[in-house]
């Protein structure tokens, strides 16, 4: 048996093109150890749901700066149950009123992370949170 | 689910089970590969083929254009791509995904990414495995990119029932530099990015190096994908009627066999090294009371 890694897929949903913040997260988690797929910007709800079930990923973290975080984090959520996706560790970033968050975390995203996060901060927490398989 | 659970929705065409059960493969999970069992009376039926070559030939998208050959024709296809885990921090970037996201949403289509894991081949110790996988799961074709290190080009070459090795027209001068080893071990030769200046030569230069067939292509316009796969089809068809197939595919489970085994040796060595008896024998290096022949003999009779 070997050791087992954390896998992540860091996606963009939404129509918003700015993946400065989500590359660096990804980068950040890839040097902490973890196995981390980006999704590339502009990605629809199903397709990130698609592509977290066939590489059975451990965490999915969603990047939206174009306002419209309510809706496609309720899409995304909501497929994930449809398919029967369990065990994911869900987080958030971008930027996202306070407001919101209460009732992103009661979608079942455990996390949510404002611009300017320290990414040790989001490594951390994943370290700490992801179930591994 | 327990695996033996997982093979049997496999063999009821459930992805996520399929994705679950990769992961246990890439874990080396043991209940999982005792589940394989299951699932290797229905293998078989799939072409597996291997994509190698350098970094940034454009292995990756020319995965994305076979797919879509493969899946024009109403067949089913699974994909591993494969892509280097850091030695420093065991870290990896999945990268080869993005560029055939286009079939995410196809249902015949399951793409799977996997890190090398310190593989001593630079493959993923998961790969035979997981393509046993993939075949039960009802795949017609799987395709394998590889990291293309050079050394995984003789690995992929024995797990697969073809390969094909990827290299592009900017090349140039370094083809001669690839003669030595590089190119015999595949059954066919592709330079992707013909769009590019220069690929009229890089293709001459290649064709008078070799004996095996080389095709130009373009991934980025979809030149001359559809000739490719094709020659692809063409060439397992004559393996099979010449029953070549049958003798690599014997070969293919005696290299994945021999991996294994490769693979307890080298664990078990590994702990074998972090003995403290090994550093007592190195101070005694550093003390100059013994010179390294006598060590490595002596520790030779332990293995
Ligand atoms: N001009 C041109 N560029 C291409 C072609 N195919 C791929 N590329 C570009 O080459 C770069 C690398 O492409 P990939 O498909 O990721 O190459 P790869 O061999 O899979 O790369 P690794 O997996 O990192 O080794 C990208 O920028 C592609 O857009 C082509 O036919 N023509
Ligand atoms: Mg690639």
């Amino acid at each position: 048996m070997q050791a087992k890694k954390i896998k992540a897929l860091i996606a963009k949903p939404g129509l918003d093109g700015h993946d400065r913040g989500a590359i660096a997260v990804s980068q950040a988690l890839r040097d902490a150890g973890m196995e981390v797929l980006y999704t590339g910007i502009r990605q629809t709800p199903q397709h990130i749901v698609e592509t977290a079930i066939q590489e059975d990923v451990d965490v999915l973290g969603l990047s939206c700066l174009s306002g419209a975080h309510m809706s496609l984090f309720k899409e995304v959520t909501s497929l994930l149950k449809k398919n029967k996706v369990k065990g994911l560790l869900i987080f958030a970033g971008g930027i996202i009123p306070d407001d919101d968050i209460p009732k992103i975390k009661k979608m079942g995203i455990k996390q949510v992370f404002p611009p300017g996060s320290p990414l040790s901060e989001i490594v951390s927490f994943i370290q700490k949170s992801a179930q591994k398989k | 689910m327990t695996p033996k659970q997982l093979t049997q929705k496999i063999l009821k065409k459930d992805r996520l089970s399929l994705a679950r059960f990769i992961t246990l493969l890439e874990n080396r999970d043991t209940k999982a590969i005792e589940a394989l069992g299951d699932l290797y009376p229905k293998t078989g039926k799939a072409i597996r083929i291997g994509i190698t070559g350098p970094q940034g030939v454009g292995k990756s998208s020319l995965l994305n254009q076979l797919i879509k050959e493969v899946t024009k024709q109403k067949k089913k296809v699974g994909v591993l791509a494969i892509d280097p885990s850091s030695a420093l921090h065991g870290g990896a970037f999945l990268g080869d995904r993005i560029r055939m996201q286009s079939h995410t949403l196809n249902k015949n289509v399951f793409i799977r990414s996997m890190a090398t894991r310190h593989n001593h081949k630079g493959l993923s110790s998961a790969l035979h495995d997981a393509m046993t996988a993939l075949d039960a799961f009802g795949c017609d074709v799987i395709f394998i990119e590889t990291i293309g290190i050079g050394q995984d080009e003789i690995a992929i070459s024995q797990l697969t029932d073809l390969s094909m090795l990827v290299l592009s027209p900017d090349f140039g001068d370094k083809f001669q530099a690839l003669k030595s080893g590089l190119t015999e071990t595949c059954d066919l030769l592709v330079v992707n990015k013909i769009d590019l200046p220069k690929s009229k030569q890089a293709l001459a230069t290649l064709k008078e190096m070799t004996y095996l067939p080389v095709l130009g292509v373009s991934s980025k316009k979809g030149t001359q994908i559809s000739v490719l796969y094709k020659k692809i089809i063409q060439q397992y068809d004559a393996l099979k009627k010449s029953k070549v197939l049958d003798f690599r595919r014997t070969n293919q489970q005696k290299a994945a066999i021999r991996e294994k085994l490769e693979e307890t040796l080298l664990s078990n060595f590994n702990q074998f090294w972090k003995d403290k008896k090994i550093q007592l024998e190195i101070d005694r290096l550093l003390q100059k009371k013994k010179n390294p022949n006598q060590i490595t003999k002596k520790l030779s009779t332990k293995l």
